[in-house]
């Protein structure tokens, strides 16, 4: 079986993650934060140095790092904290629907109004200018991808945080594709609340997800209860990270994902990002030879997009040619990705896209079975 | 004995508050806050067995403590 389909989750996981998951069950099974007992204490500890390293890593307060269950969980927490009391949000028109349904959810309550704002592949001034041309005085927050989980176009973070900072406007990114990948500076690139999840590019297990702040951001809180501190209090915490964390924490999940950071820092975000970049550059050079290949982008460049490719065959449906693949042992996804508005863009809403993402794992010998594969396939 | 618990909000805070004494050469046990301690039924405190007042200092001058 051949495994292209890591944008959804990375697999396999690096030995090291492995051995965290092994060793999170085996010597770190205490409920942190619940007891003052030895087991309980270690496991603490252990979660606080993920946590410390996972700050250093997005260049964060250790405090302001929120541990979840995954990406989405993350955009829920900090779209409905920032907006539960009502203003108006702009979105790109990349976005998934981790953060489309819970912005659609809150205005068909009533509570906010929002914009989507269309994107212009290799133009970041009229990317960023059409992200300007939206704001109003009641504006709140712009929420965008920092790379689209169907094109891959990486968006221009820095430049719409420093027009975030320009009219005060809270500013959400959702790195889903990109940590792990490419260098996120909370600090540089004014990022409010950074969300991703862990089990992508991180190599964290499923299950895993992070929010997290800069400077003194309060949000509403989606879900209140036990955090194990001042218990007589039946109000939520309004310290961090306990307001954002109710309930046991995922032990194994975030030792994980520990794990899998300390993995990629080892490897260099720039020779990932390069080494899985090259896979895909590889991939559509190879479809200039095949007939009937339908792909979405003008020109697949380095600091352009993240290991991405999406293309179709022409006269098939992508579920078609997914499964097609599935019946070789190849993993792929097709469809529309739950990213509804670029396929909306793309004029594939109904018949989607296959798209291939590979990982650090990933070989350029594998792409060239994917491309004889593909030939193949494309011929019935 | 008392004297020597510093009262911690959070059991991050109280992790972040250790290493931040360490780099001073001060060093604690994190424990559960005691009793008598306690306002909020439960907590974790820092014990400090020497320099007391000293890593109360470093952790009020860094914004780290009750």
């Amino acid at each position: 079986m051949i495994y292209l389909d890591n944008a959804a989750t990375t697999f396999p996981k690096p030995q090291i993650v492995l051995k965290s998951v092994n060793e999170a069950v085996k010597f770190y099974g205490g409920n942190p934060g619940r007891s003052g007992h030895k087991l309980s204490l270690k496991t603490s500890q252990r979660i606080f140095s993920v946590r410390e390293s996972t700050a250093r890593f997005f260049h964060a307060q250790t405090e302001n790092v929120i541990f979840t269950s995954n990406c989405t969980h993350s955009l829920n927490m900090a779209i409905k904290g920032a907006m539960q009391k009502g203003g108006h949000i702009i979105l790109s028109q990349l976005e998934h629907n981790s953060v489309i349904r819970p912005i659609v959810a809150l205005a068909k309550r009533g509570i906010i109004q929002y914009d989507i704002a269309p994107v212009y592949e290799g133009d970041i001034q009229q990317t960023i200018q059409s992200f300007a041309s939206f704001i109003r005085k009641d504006t709140t927050a712009i929420v965008c991808t920092h790379a689209s989980n169907v094109t891959g176009m990486i968006m221009p973070i820095e430049q719409l945080g420093q027009l975030c900072r320009q009219y005060g406007i809270l500013f959400i990114v959702d790195a889903a594709q990109t940590a792990g990948v490419l260098p996120i500076d909370m600090q540089k690139m004014n990022i409010d609340i950074l969300c991703t999840a862990g089990h992508k590019g991180l190599y964290g297990i499923t299950g895993t997800g992070l929010m997290i702040l800069n400077s003194n951001i309060v949000l509403d809180t989606l879900i209140e209860g036990g955090t194990g501190s001042v218990s007589i209090d039946v109000n939520q915490p309004d310290f961090l990270p306990d307001r954002y964390e109710s309930g046991t924490i995922n032990t194994v999940g975030i030792l994980s994902v520990g794990a899998g950071i300390s993995h990629i820092q080892k490897l260099t975000l720039e020779r990932i990002y390069h080494h899985e970049f090259q896979l895909c550059l590889s991939l559509y050079e190879g479809f200039k030879q095949i007939p009937n290949i339908i792909t979405y982008i003008h020109h697949f460049q380095k600091g352009q997009f993240v290991p991405i490719v999406l293309f179709n065959i022409e006269g098939k449906s992508s579920m078609e040619v997914v499964e097609q693949f599935s019946q070789r042992n190849w993993c792929l996804r097709g469809g529309l990705h739950c990213s509804p508005l670029i396929h909306q863009a793309l004029g594939t809403a109904d018949i989607g896209a296959v798209r291939v993402s590979p990982s650090i794992f990933s070989t350029q010998n594998e792409i060239y079975a994917f491309l004889k594969e593909l030939k193949q396939i494309a011929k019935i | 004995m008392s004297n020597n618990y510093i009262p911690m909000h959070s059991l991050t805070n109280a992790y972040q508050a250790q290493n931040l004494l360490q780099q001073q050469r001060i060093y604690s046990k994190i424990v559960p806050t005691p009793k008598e301690l306690t306002q909020g039924g439960c907590g974790y405190s820092l014990f400090v067995k020497q320099n007391v007042e000293q890593a109360r200092t470093i952790l009020q001058q860094a914004g780290i403590s009750k």
